[in-house]
C-alpha cells in the first residue's frame, strides 16, 4: 500500500483506532495483522518472502543465544546472513549478474542458450517491494545477536512485528533491534500530544510528497526523457532538481513512517539531519539516508578496518560500492556509488591543499562566504554524480553528462509554465529553511505552543494549500523500487 | 480521545470539503485534453490514437453531414498512444461511451501500425490487457460523468490551483467540449516557428528509430481481434470507417517500413467485415507540426475532407 494513496487514508484511522481500543497484550496481533495487510495489499504472496526472512533469522538468533560454542554460533550467523543475501541476490540481483555473465562469455566467445533478452523466462522476477530494507533490518539483529549485543527475542510474533511493522517495513529507516524490538513490549498510553505531533509530521511528509517531490519530478522527467534535446543549464538544472526531488521524496516516507508510529507510540530513528547544509562529502553522508549509512558503517566499515586490515580508504571504496548496489541491480547505481566515494575520498584528501590555497589568497577555510561557496560546491559534485543514479542506463548518463557541459539551450524551463518554475524555487527554499531551523524532526514546533486560533488558522490554510498545490501524480515513492 | 477525534474529524471534513470544491472548480473550466471525452455518452465517435485525437474535428464533421442520416454529435473519444490502442480494455470502453439504443451512429476508426503494437516482452492477452488496464480508458470507471471527479483525481496529473487562474491565452492548445484537441500554430504572442516544427519532427523519428532500436515492438494478435471485435460490436450501433490519417512522409516511410502490408491488411479486414477502408496516410496537401498529427486548419480541411468521402460512401455505397 502507498502512503500516498486514498486506501492509506482509511487504513491508518482504523489501524490506530483498534490499536488504542485493545489491550496492550493484544495490540501487537492487531500490529501484526495490519503490517502483514499492508505488506499483502500489492502483491499477497510477497508475504511469502517475508515469512521466509522472519524465520530463518528468528531460529537462527534462538540457536545463537542457545550456545556458547563460538563455532556453532557462527555457522548460525552464517546461514542467517547466506538467507538473507540470497533472497536478496535471486530477487534482486539475478537478472542483473546472469545478463553480465552472458555478456562477459560472449566476449570470449562463449554463447550462452538462453540469452539475457527481454523474452527470456527470468526477466519476469518479481522485485518484491521493500526487500533490501527488511533483509538488512534482519541480518542487523542477527549479527547483534552473535555479536551478544542483545539476547535473541523469544516471542516468534513479537520478532515478526519487528521484522514487518508497517510504517517502516518498505522504505525504512532501517531500525535496530535494540532500539525498535523492546518497544512492542513497552505499555503505550493514549498521549494526545504525541498524536498531534505524530499527525503534524505525518502532515508534513505528505506536503514534502506532494506538493514538492512530485512537482521536481515532473521537470526531472522531462529533462531525462528528452535528455538529447537538452544542452547545458537545463540540464544542470535538472541534476539539482534530481537532488532535492529524492530528497525530499525519501525524507516524506520517512517523515509519514516515522510520524505513524509515532503516533501508535512508538519511536523510529531519522534518517536524514539537514543534508544539504553541507561542510564536506562525509558531512553529507553522516546527515543522508542514516540509518543505512549506520548499517554500512557499523556491520560493514568497521568490521574491514579492524578485523580484516583494509585500509580507511579501501574500505570507503568497498561500502560505496555495496551502498550504490544496494540501491539497484544496474551498472548505473555500481558508478555512483563508486563517483561517491571516490568524491568522498578526493574531498577528504584535499581539504589540506585547498585551505592552504585559500590562506596564500588571505582567505579562512571559516569564512562564512568561503562556507557557503563550499557547499554550493560539494552540492553541485553530488548533484552532477548522481545523475548516474536516475538515468536508465550508463550511455544515457554520458549524453546527459556531455550535453550538460556543452553550449546552453536558452530555454531552460521545461515546465512551460513559468508559474510552475518559480513555486519549485519558491518551495525549494521554504522547506530548506524550516528545516535549517527546525531540523527535519521538530517541524511541529512550527505550530506547537501557539494561541489555539492560530493554529486553527495554520491548520485550516495547511489544508487549502495541500488541496491546490498537490501535484495529482499518483507516483510511487522512488525508494519504494530499492 | 474524544476532543482529538472531533477535531480530527472537523479538519477531514473540512480537507474532503476543499478538494471537491476545488474539482468542482476545476471542471467548470478546462481541466485537460481529455477530460470532456469521460464527461458524456455519444451515438457516433472518433476512435483510435493521438492522430485522430488532435487530427479530426466532430464539430467540422457534424457541419459537414448535414445531409447524411444519422444520429448527430460526433465525439472525439481518441487518445495517446499509451492510453489507446485497441483491446479489450479500450472496446469495453467504447461500449460505455454509446447509448444503448443507438441505430444511426456513425464510427470513425482511425488505425496506424502503432494502435496494434505492443511490447515485445508482453507475450500473454493477460500482460497486454494488464497494460491496458493502467491507461487512461482503463483506470478510469465512470465514463459518463459532469462533473467526473473520478477522472480529476485518477486523469489529471496537475495541481488544481488551475482551477484559479484564467485560461492561458498564449497557449497553443485548445480542448474543445467534443474531445477534440485543437493545435494552433499561433497564440496571443506566440507563433510556432518553422524551426520548432522541424525539430518536433526530427524528435519524432529519433522517437521511432530509438523504439525501434531499443524497445522492441510487434504486432499484437490480441489488439487485431480486438479491434475486429470492436467494428463488429459497432456495425450494430450504426455505420463503421477505418481512416489511415495523413502524416510526414518521412514517419510514414519509417511506418510502412515497420509493416509493409499494413494498408493490405486493414483494406482486407475492412473488406471482411463490409466496412470502408479510406487511406489519406499520403496525403501530403495536409501537414503535420510534428511529423505526426495535424495543426488546426489541415486538421479543419482533413475533416471536411473526411466527411465528403462519408458523404460519398453514403450516396453510393458500392464505391
Amino acid at each position: 500500500m502507498l502512503f500516498n494513496s486514498f486506501d492509506f487514508l482509511f487504513f491508518f484511522p482504523i489501524a490506530v483506532f483498534v490499536f488504542y481500543f485493545l489491550k496492550h497484550q493484544y495490540r501487537w496481533i492487531w500490529l501484526l495483522l495490519c503490517s502483514y495487510f499492508f505488506y499483502m495489499y500489492l502483491e499477497p504472496m510477497l508475504l511469502l518472502l517475508l515469512w521466509t526472512s522472519t524465520l530463518i533469522d528468528y531460529f537462527c538468533g534462538l540457536k545463537m543465544d542457545k550456545y556458547s560454542d563460538q563455532k556453532i554460533r557462527k555457522r548460525f550467523l552464517i546461514l542467517s546472513i547466506v538467507a538473507n543475501l540470497g533472497l536478496l541476490f535471486f530477487f534482486k540481483y539475478f537478472i542483473f549478474f546472469t545478463e553480465n555473465a552472458v555478456e562477459v562469455l560472449s566476449f570470449f566467445g562463449i554463447q550462452m542458450e538462453a540469452t539475457a533478452g527481454e523474452h527470456s523466462d527470468y526477466v519476469k522476477i518479481l522485485l518484491p517491494i521493500g526487500i533490501s530494507f527488511y533483509t538488512f533490518q534482519t541480518m542487523s539483529y542477527s549479527i547483534d545477536v552473535y555479536r551478544k549485543e542483545m539476547p535473541a527475542e523469544r516471542h516468534l510474533g513479537k520478532y515478526a512485528l519487528f521484522v514487518s511493522f508497517f510504517p517502516q517495513l518498505v522504505a525504512g529507516p532501517i531500525e535496530r533491534t535494540k532500539r525498535l524490538l523492546p518497544q512492542f513490549s513497552k505499555v503505550i498510553h493514549f498521549d494526545t500530544n504525541r498524536i498531534k505531533k505524530g499527525l503534524i509530521m505525518m502532515a508534513w511528509g505528505f506536503f514534502l510528497k506532494l506538493v514538492l517531490a512530485d512537482r521536481l519530478g515532473v521537470y526531472v522527467d522531462d529533462i531525462h526523457y528528452n535528455v538529447a534535446d537538452y544542452k547545458g543549464l537545463p540540464l544542470l538544472l535538472g541534476s539539482y532538481f534530481f537532488i532535492f526531488q529524492i530528497y525530499y521524496d525519501f525524507s516524506a516516507y520517512c517523515t509519514i513512517a516515522i510520524g505513524a508510529a509515532q503516533v501508535m507510540g512508538y519511536d523510529l530513528m531519522q534518517n536524514f539531519n539537514r543534508p544539504f547544509y553541507l561542510n564536506s562529502i562525509a558531512d553529507f553522508w553522516r546527515k543522508w539516508h542514516i540509518s543505512l549509512m549506520k548499517w554500512f558503517r557499523d556491520y560493514l566499515y568497521i568490521p574491514l578496518v579492524r578485523k580484516y586490515k583494509f585500509s580507511k580508504v579501501s574500505a570507503m571504496m568497498v561500502v560505496f560500492f555495496f551502498n550504490g548496489l544496494w540501491h539497484g541491480a544496474s551498472w548505473t547505481f555500481v558508478v555512483w556509488g563508486v563517483l561517491c566515494g571516490v568524491l568522498l575520498i578526493a574531498d577528504n584528501k584535499t581539504i589540506p591543499i585547498r585551505r592552504k590555497i585559500l590562506s596564500t589568497l588571505g582567505l579562512s577555510y571559516k569564512m562564512k562566504i568561503i562556507k557557503v561557496l563550499n557547499g554550493a560546491m560539494l552540492f553541485t559534485l553530488i548533484g552532477i554524480v548522481t545523475v548516474f543514479f536516475r538515468s536508465p542506463n550508463i550511455g544515457q548518463a554520458g549524453i546527459y553528462l556531455n550535453n550538460m557541459f556543452s553550449r546552453s539551450s536558452t530555454a531552460f524551463n521545461v515546465y512551460h509554465d513559468w508559474f510552475e518554475f518559480y513555486l519549485s524555487l519558491f518551495l525549494i527554499v521554504v522547506v530548506q529553511i524550516i528545516h535549517f531551523y527546525k531540523g527535519n524532526d521538530r517541524v511541529y514546533e512550527l505550530v506547537w505552543n501557539r494561541p489555539r486560533w492560530m493554529r486553527w488558522i495554520i491548520y485550516l490554510l495547511f489544508i487549502v494549500v495541500m488541496v491546490l498545490f498537490s501535484v495529482n501524480r499518483q507516483n510511487n515513492f522512488i525508494y519504494f523500487q530499492f | 480521545m474524544k476532543e482529538i477525534l472531533w477535531k480530527i474529524s472537523i479538519l477531514t471534513l473540512f480537507l474532503i470539503g476543499s478538494y471537491y470544491f476545488f474539482m468542482g472548480e476545476l471542471a467548470r473550466g478546462q481541466v485537460n485534453d481529455n477530460y470532456s471525452k469521460f464527461t458524456h455518452q455519444s451515438p457516433s465517435l472518433i476512435i483510435g490514437l493521438s492522430r485522430a485525437h488532435n487530427g479530426i474535428s466532430p464539430k467540422v464533421l457534424d457541419s459537414a453531414l448535414s445531409e447524411v442520416p444519422y444520429q448527430r454529435g460526433f465525439l472525439n473519444f481518441a487518445f495517446e498512444k499509451s492510453q489507446s490502442p485497441y483491446g479489450k480494455v479500450y472496446l469495453e470502453a467504447v461500449k460505455k461511451k454509446i447509448p444503448e439504443k443507438t441505430k444511426q451512429g456513425i464510427f470513425i476508426l482511425s488505425v496506424c501500425p502503432g494502435s496494434f503494437m505492443t511490447p515485445i516482452q508482453l507475450t500473454t492477452e493477460q500482460e497486454i490487457e494488464d497494460l491496458d488496464k493502467k491507461s487512461l480508458v482503463g483506470k478510469i470507471n465512470q465514463l459518463n460523468k459532469d462533473p467526473n471527479y473520478e477522472y480529476i483525481r485518477k486523469g489529471y496529473g496537475g495541481s488544481l490551483y488551475k482551477a484559479l487562474i484564467p485560461h492561458n491565452a498564449k497557449i497553443t492548445t485548445v480542448f474543445h467540449n467534443d474531445g477534440w484537441e485543437e493545435f494552433r500554430l499561433s497564440a496571443q504572442g506566440y507563433r510556432v516557428s518553422n524551426e520548432d516544427m522541424a525539430h518536433w519532427t526530427s524528435q519524432t523519428i529519433r522517437g521511432y528509430r530509438g523504439m525501434m532500436k531499443t524497445n522492441p515492438e510487434v504486432v499484437s494478435t490480441h489488439r487485431m481481434e480486438s479491434f475486429k471485435s470492436l467494428i463488429s460490436y459497432l456495425k450494430n450501433h450504426g455505420q463503421v470507417f477505418v481512416v489511415r490519417m495523413p502524416l510526414d512522409p518521412l514517419v510514414l516511410g519509417m511506418e510502412n517500413q515497420w509493416w509493409k502490408e499494413f494498408n493490405t491488411e486493414m483494406t482486407l479486414i475492412s473488406a471482411s467485415f463490409d466496412v470502408p477502408y479510406f487511406n489519406f496516410s499520403d496525403a501530403s496537401q495536409y501537414k503535420t507540426y510534428d511529423g505526426s498529427h495535424l495543426s488546426s486548419s489541415y486538421a479543419k480541411d482533413f475533416s471536411t475532407r473526411l466527411a465528403n468521402e462519408i458523404k460519398r460512401y453514403y450516396r453510393n455505397p458500392q464505391m
